[in-house]
């Protein structure tokens, strides 16, 4: 009680010093707000700068994510909320900047804090906010896309968007001349992670001198969708954010909307869901380490790797009915209870599951080949990493000791013990390492959580909902944190803002790119673990009747079997 | 020539012409069977890759034109290459093993050249890593042949012996692993980094007469070795002789086999430094035993 009682107090110490840092500027600060971990403080768009100079320039505050929204029907305006973490404390502290309609202009923090460039090249894209003072550029939508157009207005449905913009197939195979084509929009190459993804390498013989990428060639505009949907059909379409980690979207948005209406969830959901989080986490870095093995040429490593994986996801489908997508997160707890039997048998998969992992990393560490190309490639100093906000195991490697599940205690962390695997040389095998440790830290958390399970509801029976509320939830995913934040709305969220951990990591990797040789491009690539879009779909395009058919790749690949059968 | 020995040596070539690609279709079985997967169907799974791939439309890149001359030219030397190997056991001399090092050699060049002329950067990047590792492998390859032709010529029952026999086989067969361009040091195809790298404009009729052409060389590097250490060795029948090297020929492939499943992907810097450290080593080893 005691000890609650002294972090109450260095936590009201630590908000009130970050307070008295921001009052500087009197007039310019409209309102301070603490709740539930968060300090909102509302500030004048010309101190935004300055007033992000004093958070970047004070030790263990980082930039986690910004969410731009519109408000005009709310207060006339857009609203850019800067979140910034004190991982120590457990704080959030969000400034939120109100930028007039008529005058959507704001002043940018590029130059104060690296890792807000992309927050807010992709805030000029969908809500067109002019960021003054610096070179402001198409990253999210399609070079041609219609002018003026910015699809997270409230003007504009889904629907009207839909209408708007088609891509240009019919057209270009018009002028192609082709009678009846296929276009697979995996975008620019690599068969190395296939995703779409490109990376420019720019090269002196084999020696890698810069690189540059571009990305965000598939779109979904999923912030969008959930806008127009209930806030329980929300957590299904969270979870296809992403193929692999998808549970990791659908407890962050359900943990936003629990922060935002404060809703208790009860234990025994919160140890479920961590239980599936773990299992994931496993999962995901077995699937990576095979990826590596196989980028590294050592594919036995690859397939045992696979093979183990295996077992983890027969153990998903235990628990949860599926072997992924799980679907059983909802706002106020899960859908699916676990009962003894389901966790004897987990138990007993995690013990194999150890053994063999441990054997597998042990030869496959050692194969000379391997330990070769791991070692000084693809190095980050902490420096960066800390410049670029990293997060996920690719910070870690760096020597940046951040995790969310201590930092920010959600679901059932707080009630179970953990090491945090940390790595200070920065280089391809420290971030190998930092995952292998962790699919044993995550082994060993899960035993504690099946054993701890304790008896109870799994979920809520109702709750309701205030609208305009603020909520953000974040979780450790397998390649970082996770964030969504969330602005209530009536029936649905009035925006919802989703940000993934490779959003926050890839900028780094042209840092790690640069010296390297070519053989150790993709290792390098993949050592952030990077997960772009796994829902790519084939056009075809039926020029005689101009429409445009959406199938899945699937289906055209069973279709090229069966021609050769 | 004797009736037997034409025999002989017509059988030989036929197995020469046949194995490769059984053999290939046999490593990939085993090498599914270390990773715990199923692998091909059947062992004579590459045999129907390649009739498949023949069955093909011949597509031919621009810049590939002269590729498909050059192909048929090295398919011609591959000829000649079966024939020399088949009758080293009946007569072999300096000579001829000369003009089958030279015929090799010239396989190789041939192969690393159909590559350079494609303007694809993934070919060119493979073919150049490829050239690098040959150049260091190919003079290995002469001098091993060399040593070891010594090592069998001047062979007697001592210690000295076996030592300079241990060491000229050790590097025989490094350089014929190597030179079978296996894990670590398929660096010219590195499919994750560079697409298949070299072999990345063929198709069709002209990557099954590639893949095909590879194979054999894979072969006949495995083979070579073996022939000389019979014909002088051992002095057996010519078929007796024929049949024993392709048995420790297909054992020694399928061993090279299991050894590339076990390791991982060189770098060029890295397998470069490798070789030339394992084979100066080698050298040094055997020349100082020699004049002990």
């Amino acid at each position: 009680m005691s000890s609650a009682i002294a972090n109450s107090i260095q936590l009201l110490m630590e908000v009130s010093s970050i307070i008295s840092k921001v009052i500087e500027f009197n007039e310019k600060v409209f309102g301070i707000e603490q709740r539930n971990g968060i300090v909102r403080i509302k500030i004048h768009r010309d101190v935004l700068p300055y007033v992000a100079q004093k958070l970047a320039t004070t030790k263990g505050i980082y930039m986690r994510t910004m969410m731009a929204s519109d408000e005009r029907d709310l207060e006339g305006v857009y609203r850019l909320y800067y979140l910034f973490g004190i991982d120590r404390e457990h704080i959030n502290i969000v400034l939120e900047v109100a930028v007039p309609q008529e005058d959507p202009k704001v002043p940018t923090i590029v130059d104060i804090i690296k890792a807000a460039d992309w927050y807010e090249l992709e805030a000029h894209d969908m809500l067109g906010i002019e960021f003054i003072d610096r070179r402001l550029y198409r990253l999210v939508l399609p070079e041609d896309w219609p002018e003026k157009v910015y699809p997270l207005r409230k003007e504009y449905s889904v629907q009207d968007l839909m209408k708007l913009y088609r891509p240009k197939a019919v057209e270009y195979a018009k002028e192609i001349g082709a009678e009846n084509i296929v276009v697979i929009p995996i975008g620019p190459y690599h068969p190395a992670l296939h995703e779409p993804e490109f990376f420019e390498v720019y090269v002196s013989g084999e020696r890698v001198i810069d690189a540059k990428y571009v990305g965000f060639m598939v779109h979904r505009g999923i912030e969008k969708l959930g806008e127009n949907m209930k806030y329980d059909q929300v957590p299904f379409l969270a979870e296809r954010i992403c193929g692999i980690c998808g549970f990791v979207h659908s407890t962050s948005y359900c943990q936003a909307v629990e922060s935002a209406l404060n809703t208790d969830v009860p234990e025994r959901a919160q140890f479920i869901r961590s239980i599936i989080l773990e299992i994931e986490r496993i999962h995901s870095h077995l699937l990576w380490f095979g990826v590596a093995l196989h980028l590294l040429g050592y594919d036995t490593g690859f397939m045992h790797s696979w093979r183990i994986r295996e077992q983890v996801m027969v153990l998903a489908e235990l628990l949860t009915g599926s072997r992924k997508t799980y679907g059983i997160n909802v706002v106020g707890g899960v859908r699916r209870d676990i009962d003894n039997d389901k966790i004897r048998k987990a138990i007993e998969v995690l013990k194999n599951v150890e053994d063999e992992f441990k054997k597998l990393v042990e030869i496959s560490i050692n194969i000379p080949q391997v330990i070769a190309r791991l070692k000084g490639t693809g190095v980050l100093p902490l420096g960066e990493a800390i410049a670029l906000s990293l997060v996920g195991p690719t910070a870690r490697g760096s020597g940046l000791d951040r995790d969310v599940r201590r930092d920010y205690p959600y679901a059932a962390y707080r009630y179970i013990s953990f090491r945090v695997p940390t790595y200070s040389e920065g280089d391809n095998l420290a971030r190998t390492l930092v995952r292998v440790d962790e699919v044993f830290e995550s082994i060993n958390m899960l035993y504690q959580l099946l054993d701890k399970v304790p008896s109870g509801e799994i979920r809520v029976e109702s709750w309701t909902v205030e609208p305009y509320r603020l909520g953000v939830g974040s979780v450790e995913a397998p390649r970082g944190e996770v964030i969504h934040v969330l602005l209530t709305g009536r029936y649905s969220p009035y925006r919802w803002r989703v940000r993934a951990p490779t959003y926050q990591n890839l900028p780094a990797v042209s840092i790690m790119l640069k010296g390297v040789d070519l053989a150790d491009v993709p290792l390098t690539i993949a050592s952030i673990d990077p997960c772009f879009s796994c829902t790519d779909r084939a056009i075809v395009i039926d020029i005689g009747r101009s429409v445009i058919k959406t199938i899945p790749i699937e289906f055209l690949s069973l279709k090229g079997s069966k021609a050769i059968r | 020539m004797a009736f037997i020995e034409t025999i002989s040596i017509g059988i030989s070539m036929l197995l020469y012409i046949f194995f490769p690609p059984l053999l290939d279709g046999i490593e990939r079985k085993i090498k599914a069977k270390i990773q715990t997967r199923y692998g091909p169907p059947t062992v004579f799974q590459t045999w129907y890759d390649i009739i498949k791939l023949i069955s093909k439309e011949l597509k031919i890149p621009p810049t590939l034109q002269y590729g498909v001359f050059l192909l048929t030219l090295a398919f011609s030397f591959v000829i000649v290459v079966l024939y020399l190997l088949s009758y080293i056991p009946v007569s072999l001399n300096i000579y001829m093993l000369t003009i089958v090092i030279i015929l090799i050699v010239s396989l190789h060049s041939i192969l690393a050249f159909v590559s350079i002329l494609s303007s694809n950067p993934f070919s060119i990047i493979g073919i150049f890593r490829g050239l690098t590792i040959d150049i260091v492998n190919e003079m290995g390859f002469l001098t091993s042949i060399l040593v070891y032709y010594l090592t069998i010529k001047t062979f007697n029952p001592s210690i000295k012996s076996f030592l300079l026999l241990l060491f000229s086989l050790l590097f025989v067969f490094i350089v014929s692993y190597v030179g079978s361009k296996r894990l670590p040091y398929d660096l010219h195809e590195a499919e994750p980094e560079l697409a298949s790298g070299s072999v990345i404009e063929f198709s069709g009729p002209i990557l099954a007469l590639y893949l095909y052409l590879h194979l054999i060389d894979r072969y006949t590097m495995v083979a070579l070795p073996i022939a000389i250490g019979v014909a002088i060795g051992l002095q057996l029948s010519p078929l007796i002789s024929l049949l024993l090297i392709h048995v420790i020929a297909v054992v020694i492939y399928v061993f090279f086999g299991v050894i590339a499943v076990l390791l991982g992907r060189s770098r060029i810097d890295i397998a470069v430094k490798t070789l030339m450290l394992i084979y100066l080593i080698i050298i040094l080893l055997w020349i100082v035993v020699k004049l002990i």
